[in-house]
């Protein structure tokens, strides 16, 4: 539409962009129509890679009306020419598409954004959690932040795969179709220049993912490196001993953590089955024979966190321990057994845990406190520091800030739940009580005979007569006592009724005998001559 | 007719061989196709009118989900066959 190009002038542009002389682009450019002309006019489809497909359709004839005169004409069928451009023939050429590649650059780079972001935040919680807490906690995070690190790495891959294929799209396009001229040339650098803005960009974005990754790498490396000084300390102080364990299984699977501390006293039970038995015998020797099953459940709950050398280490220190610092060990065994109860009833909750493993904890707790009433005796110090070294593994072990949580979040729910079911309960009664008040108020207000009606049934009649005799002037009586009236109007219907003004046949008919359908037996009685026209003041006979 | 075919016969009516002419045709066509991109009507004497028609942006409603489509704008090549190709191709 707007301005036509002939044919020469697009063979001219096309010899300038490859440098053929002129009379041979133009030679060149008849000569491909001609072929195409040719091709068409034997009934065949021109196929040209690039361009498209020409094809002879026909068309056939119609009927139409001559426009001038009204006559019906047949226009003839023929056979037209039909184009099919080949797909992206001008979208790879097209200014005006150019916005819609960038728009899918942007949503690209958006996407590798967000991914950044996701993985910044991860890392945030996770130092979060690593300030808070340093135990066992670490191995968890430890163990998440590989997820994490993979999920990166994934998307590195993503980012960096679409880009490779986009850019060698943006190089074929090149190849096929800008070639030579010097605004194809501009064109090309154009393309060029924005292709290596986009590259750059993902280049960029790929190489933050890369840095997380780098970084996060790094943070578990630091991890482990503090979990091994850990264990090598743990071996000099009971107290930390337990920790390696369940550190390196929870290494190995972090969420199944839980489990594997189920797991975990079934194996070691029948490891330290022995060593109970000989402590079991030293607790005879010397202690009574209550100590025994506490000892036991005691030493059921320690297998879980402590291995057989370790506990054999364990049980060394403590004696060395306990003969320098008695009383403060004790103090800790006291402690620890609520402290153990809080984190025990947490495990439960998180893990639900049997009923038999609550009642051992119950058991050491007991244990506990006799070791605290028999303090002198050094089996029952050994015991103690066998309750102090036990639970504090366990307290560190689920002494995380998840486990606090996991015990006040219930109670902070059961708490509110409770306020706001006290609260809806004594404003419920409140309302009852209103309601209660309110029914009544109304009564009082109420005429009296209508008051009287429902409480007693024999005044109600009589109550009712004397309404029924009085209603005739008054005309205001309430319904209730109406009805009663229609219940009643053997005794307390009068003879005749004066029709007052504004007031039909029916009307009476309902204040008398409660219905309407009465009308019929005043009219006939009455024998009125016009019974849709009484004048008021007439004295109707009641049937 | 397919593409080999169109470049055989074309070589024959110009005398360049097939490997010539292939990248060539590509390069014409470039052209051709950057012409009517700019918007410019093209017109082959003897042949047609090529044009490129921009679909303006629309809204397409779906009767089953009853909700609204927006349909992008789009370009489309249009082509119109001259009366001298018509006769030639009824004749």
């Amino acid at each position: 539409m707007s301005d036509k190009v002939t044919l020469q002038s697009v063979a001219e542009s096309f010899s300038r962009a490859c440098g053929v002389p002129k009379k041979v682009a133009e030679q060149l450019a008849r000569a491909f129509f001609d072929t195409v002309v040719d091709g068409l006019s034997n009934d065949e489809s021109v196929k040209i890679d690039g361009l498209g497909t020409f094809r002879v359709v026909e068309v056939a004839s119609r009927e139409s009306i001559n426009v001038t005169n009204g006559e019906r004409i047949v226009i003839a069928g023929y056979k037209k020419v039909n184009f099919i451009p080949e797909d992206g023939l001008l979208v790879s050429n097209l200014v005006s598409d150019m916005p819609d590649v960038r728009e899918d650059v942007v949503a690209d780079d958006e996407e590798t954004d967000v991914s950044n972001d996701t993985d910044e935040t991860d890392i945030e919680e996770t130092s979060e959690v690593d300030d808070e807490t340093e135990d066992v906690s670490e191995d968890i995070t430890t163990s998440e932040d590989e997820e994490p690190i993979d999920a990166v790495e994934a998307e590195v891959n993503m980012v960096e795969v679409p880009e490779k294929v986009e850019v060698q799209e943006d190089e074929f396009s090149g190849i096929d179709m800008l070639i030579c001229t010097p605004e194809s040339v501009e064109e090309i650098r154009l393309e060029l220049e924005q292709a290596r803005a986009d590259a750059e960009r993902k280049l960029i974005a790929a190489k933050e993912a890369h840095r997380e990754v780098l970084r996060l790498e790094a943070l578990l490396d630091k991890m482990e490196k503090s979990m091994v000084p850990e264990c090598a300390e743990e071996e000099q102080t009971p107290e930390t001993e337990a920790e390696p364990v369940p550190a390196m299984v929870a290494e190995s699977v972090a969420k199944e953590n839980l489990t594997i501390y189920e797991d975990i006293p079934s194996v070691a039970k029948e490891e330290s089955a022995v060593e109970t038995a000989d402590e079991g015998q030293k607790a005879e020797e010397v202690a009574q024979t209550p100590v025994e099953p506490v000892e036991e459940s005691l030493e059921t709950v320690e297998t879980p966190s402590v291995v057989e050398t370790a506990e054999d280490e364990n049980v060394t220190v403590n004696l060395e321990a306990t003969t320098e610092e008695p009383s403060s060990e004790q103090e800790e065994s006291t402690d620890v057994a609520p402290a153990e109860e809080d984190t025990k009833s947490a495990a439960e909750e998180a893990v639900q845990s049997t009923d038999a493993e609550v009642k051992q904890e119950d058991v050491t707790a007991e244990g506990a406190e006799e070791n605290k009433d028999a303090q002198a005796e050094a089996l029952n110090r050994l015991l103690s520091d066998k309750s102090a070294a036990t639970p504090e593994p366990v307290r560190k072990k689920k002494d995380d800030g998840h486990y606090w949580i996991w015990i006040l979040t219930p109670i902070l729910v059961i708490l509110i739940f409770g306020v706001s079911v006290v609260m809806y309960k004594a404003h419920s009664d409140k309302e009852k009580t209103e309601l209660k008040q309110l029914p009544v108020e109304p009564k009082n207000h109420a005429t009296p005979v209508k008051k009287q009606a429902p409480v007693v049934k024999p005044k109600v009649e009589t109550d009712s007569i004397q309404s029924n005799t009085n209603v005739p002037a008054e005309t205001t009586a309430t319904e209730p006592a109406k009805s009663k009236a229609a219940d009643n109007k053997s005794t307390a219907k009068p003879k005749t009724y004066i029709l007052q003004r504004d007031e039909t046949l029916t009307k009476v008919s309902r204040k008398f005998y409660g219905t309407k359908d009465s009308v019929r037996a005043i009219i006939r009685a009455n024998k009125f001559k016009d019974p849709d026209n009484v004048p008021y003041g007439t004295e109707v006979i009641l049937p | 007719m397919t593409n080999t075919e169109f470049i055989k016969s074309l070589s024959e009516k110009t005398g360049m061989t097939a490997e010539q002419l292939e990248p060539m045709v590509a390069q014409f066509i470039g052209a051709f196709a950057r012409e009517l991109a700019s918007g410019r009507v093209v017109s082959v004497q003897g042949f047609g009118n090529f044009e490129s028609r921009e679909k303006a942006e629309r809204k397409m409603y779906n009767p089953t989900t009853k909700s609204y489509k927006i349909i992008p704008k789009k370009v489309t090549l249009n082509f119109k066959m001259s009366a001298t190709l018509k006769d030639k191709i009824n004749s």
